[in-house]
């Protein structure tokens, strides 16, 4: 009875450590969220390095596209990959609160390569001043994603700047794969 | 109490030190030229050779692919066979293993053993064929052989066909 008790007891615990575990970390804690500027891990082993490249009225070649519609901010992500890992990447662009999602998932390469895409975001001209890109890691553990947070330093100068200097429509460049360096 | 409080705690540190062996002994290695049966799957699979290649056979039309620069092809000559009168699934993909975490995946879309073993279960004979992988140059002197994905999730260790790797 004792040692049926103690087993309960034990169980009772680890599931209150889980729960406190879980509690403290909660998927939008600001502790599980790294903040960096336009470089910085995504997960063990995974670098990203973000390049705001385009603000496009319009997009050739892929389905999300509208015409008329709201702008697209186009980012160039590069990741680099030194350990192995099968966990797709989601990538949002946060602004005053406010996610935009992208069609697609990232994938990290394989060790040793270091693969870029660009990768379009819909979103109202006047969000992308000041706008975040997030990446977080799919992969579930009890329950916490891994999130960094890149500052895209992008102010309403800059995003004017990058859509004077966009062709309309854009082509985005698919997934390029190369030796890391 | 104390004392299920302690057995617990053994029982937890038992399972760690199984988990923390069993992560540093994923692979048993299979020499090449030997059959092996994968668990489960109802084939068996023999690594021929394993060798480094400027160039991959091609997959379509007739042009061989080059690597992206300062990448080769590691190119594993694989036999296999079905069981007979084993139960499936029959599914197999392989991976290149490196060192700790450094894994390659087949080059994309020229994971040739499902077309190996495809052949083999039309055929109820032993088929051959071949499974390129690209990888960085630099990174050759670590590869340790070629295992089946995903071998490394079950208790007992998954076999790691290794070959000498012929440059």
């Amino acid at each position: 009875m004792r040692l049926k008790a103690g087993v309960v007891a034990v169980a009772l615990l680890s599931l209150l450590a889980a729960s406190l575990v879980k509690a403290a970390a909660p998927e939008n804690s600001a502790e599980l969220v790294r903040f960096v500027g336009l470089s910085g891990e995504v997960m063990p082993g995974v670098v990203a390095d973000v390049q705001p490249l385009a603000v496009a009225d319009s997009l050739t070649g892929v389905a999300i596209d509208r015409d008329p519609g709201p702008p697209f901010l186009v980012l160039r992500i590069g990741l680099t990959t030194r350990l192995d890992t099968y966990t797709s990447l989601r990538l949002r662009v946060l602004s005053d609160g406010v996610a935009y999602g992208s069609a697609e998932s990232v994938f990290a390469p394989d060790p040793g390569f270091r693969s870029t895409r660009d990768v379009a975001f819909m979103m109202p001209l006047e969000a992308m001043a000041g706008s975040h890109l997030v990446i977080e890691q799919t992969a579930f553990v009890i329950g916490i994603h891994q999130r960094t947070d890149f500052d895209l330093g992008l102010t309403p100068q800059r995003v004017d700047e990058l859509r004077a200097a966009t062709a309309s429509p854009l082509k985005l460049q698919s997934d390029q794969t190369e030796v890391a360096p | 109490m104390a004392a299920a409080t302690l057995a617990c705690l053994l029982v937890l540190g038992a399972a760690g030190g199984v988990i923390a062996w069993r992560y540093h002994n994923k692979f048993a290695p299979v020499a090449a030229g030997s059959w092996v049966e994968l668990p489960n799957n109802g084939i068996e699979l023999r690594l021929n050779s394993l060798r480094v290649a400027d160039e991959a056979p091609p997959l379509y039309g007739d042009k061989p692919r080059l690597p992206v620069e300062g990448a080769v092809f590691v190119i594993a000559d694989f036999s296999l066979r079905v069981v007979p009168g084993g139960v499936g699934p029959y599914t197999v993909t392989v991976e290149l293993q490196g060192g700790p975490e450094r894994v390659w995946a087949a080059d994309t879309s020229s994971d040739t053993i499902y077309s190996i073993l495809t052949a083999a279960k039309a055929s109820g004979a032993e088929e051959s064929g071949t499974v390129d992988f690209q990888v960085p140059a630099s990174c050759l002197d670590e590869i340790t052989g070629v295992a089946p994905a995903s071998s490394d999730l079950g208790f007992a260790p998954g076999p790691l066909f290794a070959a000498p790797l012929q440059r």
